[in-house]
């Protein structure tokens, strides 16, 4: 990814939604996994 | 990128979303997946996140300048001039005064205190060419002991030993300090012809540098602090450290807030009045509000000299109190050589009373000198269509009466508290941008506030007396203050997106 050439605000943005999406995700991830401890018991 | 980013996040949420989850083998692949999209866009957030290090990195290396070189040759040109000045004499232009003062308010000082003015006097009459000796400090038996040990010690000031002759002595004469300033005064007198020869010489070696004498030197003092000013002023890189320290805020120069701050005060900004000659305007009035601000804050002092001025005093004072104590000194040595007094001995010297009285009247008749000195000074120098900058800048030269001043004010003042005032009083009068105490005589009684705002506003400049009250005359500065920052900034191209991404990038490390 070339991240050089791109506006300081933009990438401020580009970090911002990075960083929302991962949350998501790990937020996803952990209903999931307590989900497949809820079954295992 | 932010749309690629945009749409790859849309497509992988997609994914998940169609990912099923409804048994443990399809849960299990589902964590797979997502750890690997996990670690995908954490891969991503890094090199975003180092892109935005490198970027703030400049920022962050900021340091603030100082410029001591400035401050340095200012206070070197400060010195030369209360050198080259003719308001006073040797005793306060190498400072004897001040520390005469401050041995003569002994019991605010611990032992160590004392000892170090005790050395920085006699360090001063040996850089005058007269190296003191015990033998000098003949005031009493007891001064001329600890003198003794004083020499032997004045190396190791903090010595215990020296510290146990003092208590020794100290019980069997309390009025030892004063007695060691009294002799101090004594041999300052004695010795004054030299000094003044030292000062002359030193005065001579100092203007040799300047075809113009002493003008000179006040034109550079004033060119120094204009172009110091102006340095600060176009610093980027200062500017750019008050921002990085929240020192200036990126929100006060937004568009919509400047813009109406500068109409406050020009009333014609930007049709007919460019934000050049904006600047240029908020400089003076910033310049006359500083003046006002440090006239108000010593106008305590200028009425105290305005009293004294107008006061009458007896003729050749000073001199009556000299004879006499030359009179009573006289009288003071033959006791001493009379008594038969010896620390040693346990017999009190019958001549004890006699010496003690003659010593206290001594420092009484200094006393009166001390307390007329300033207004005899002031009356010598002082005309009635003398300036206030002139009397301003005579009480700069007599450290004891600024420190008077201050005492009377607030009693438990502090000698560093004093000396800071000292240091700004100076700082005030010798500023080259003074216009309305250049002008205004000792005995006029100006209403300043009416003045400033008479002269702005026949420049179009609005400034009401509310402005200039209390903490409205901060705020009012603060503001000017903000104009030009406002115009070095657009003078030197830095964009407010461009602060607002430093402030932005600056909480996201924060955070991490």
């Amino acid at each position: 990814m070339d991240v050089e050439k791109v506006k300081t605000s933009e990438l401020i943005e580009c970090y911002q939604i990075v960083q929302n999406y991962l949350k998501q995700l790990e937020t996803e991830k952990k209903e999931v996994e307590k989900e497949l401890n809820e079954g295992k018991n | 990128m932010k749309e690629k980013i945009e749409k790859d996040i849309e497509l992988s949420q997609e994914v998940f979303q169609s990912l099923p989850t409804n048994n443990i083998k399809n849960k299990k692949k589902f964590l797979t997946e997502i750890d690997k999209e996990i670690a995908h866009y954490q891969e991503t957030l890094n090199t975003i996140c180092q892109e935005l290090v490198n970027r703030q990195k400049p920022y962050m290396s900021l340091t603030e300048h100082q410029y001591e070189e400035y401050d340095d040759a200012l206070l070197q040109l400060t010195k030369a001039l209360s050198y080259t000045n003719n308001l006073s004499t040797a005793y306060e232009k190498l400072k004897l005064d001040k520390n005469i003062y401050c041995l003569s308010h002994y019991q605010n000082n611990d032992l160590k205190q004392n000892n170090q003015i005790l050395k920085r006097m006699i360090d001063l009459f040996q850089k005058v060419g007269i190296p003191l000796q015990s033998k000098d400090f003949t005031y009493t038996k007891f001064v001329t002991q600890y003198m003794d040990s004083f020499f032997s010690y004045q190396y190791y000031l903090d010595s215990k030993d020296l510290e146990k002759v003092f208590e020794d002595l100290y019980w069997k004469d309390p009025h030892m300090i004063l007695e060691i300033e009294l002799n101090m005064r004594h041999l300052y007198l004695k010795h004054q012809s030299e000094f003044e020869k030292y000062i002359k010489k030193t005065n001579q070696t100092l203007l040799s540098h300047f075809k113009q004498g002493e003008k000179n030197l006040i034109d550079d003092y004033s060119y120094l602090r204009h172009k110091l000013e102006q340095v600060k002023l176009e610093d980027k890189n200062n500017l750019l450290y008050y921002f990085v320290t929240d020192t200036y805020r990126v929100g006060d120069y937004a568009e919509n807030k400047i813009e109406p701050l500068i109409q406050k005060y020009f009333s014609h900004y930007p049709n007919q009045q460019s934000l050049e000659e904006v600047y240029q305007d908020t400089l003076k009035l910033l310049h006359s509000l500083q003046e006002y601000q440090n006239y108000t804050k010593y106008d305590s002092f200028i009425q105290k000299m305005k009293k004294l001025y107008k006061e009458n005093l007896e003729k050749n004072v000073i001199a009556k109190h000299m004879k006499k104590i030359k009179e009573l000194e006289k009288k003071l040595w033959k006791l001493n050589k009379k008594s038969t007094h010896s620390s040693k001995k346990t017999k009190v010297d019958k001549l004890e009373p006699e010496i003690n009285q003659v010593i206290q009247d001594i420092h009484e008749q200094y006393t009166e000198i001390d307390q007329v000195m300033f207004q005899t000074v002031l009356k010598e120098n002082i005309r009635d269509n003398s300036t206030i900058f002139k009397a301003l800048l005579l009480l700069s030269q007599y450290y004891c009466f600024v420190a008077d001043l201050c005492r009377e004010q607030n009693s438990d003042i502090t000698y560093e508290e004093i000396d800071q005032i000292h240091l700004e009083l100076t700082s005030f009068v010798l500023n080259p941008d003074n216009t309305m105490i250049n002008n205004m005589t000792i005995l006029e009684d100006v209403n300043l506030s009416d003045m400033v705002i008479a002269n702005y506003q026949l420049l179009g400049i609005q400034i009401t007396k509310d402005m200039l009250e209390g903490n409205q005359l901060d705020l009012c500065m603060s503001d000017l203050k903000k104009i030009l920052v406002y115009y070095q900034l657009q003078k030197q191209k830095i964009s407010l997106q461009s602060l607002e991404d430093m402030k932005k990038i600056q909480k996201i490390m924060e955070k991490k």
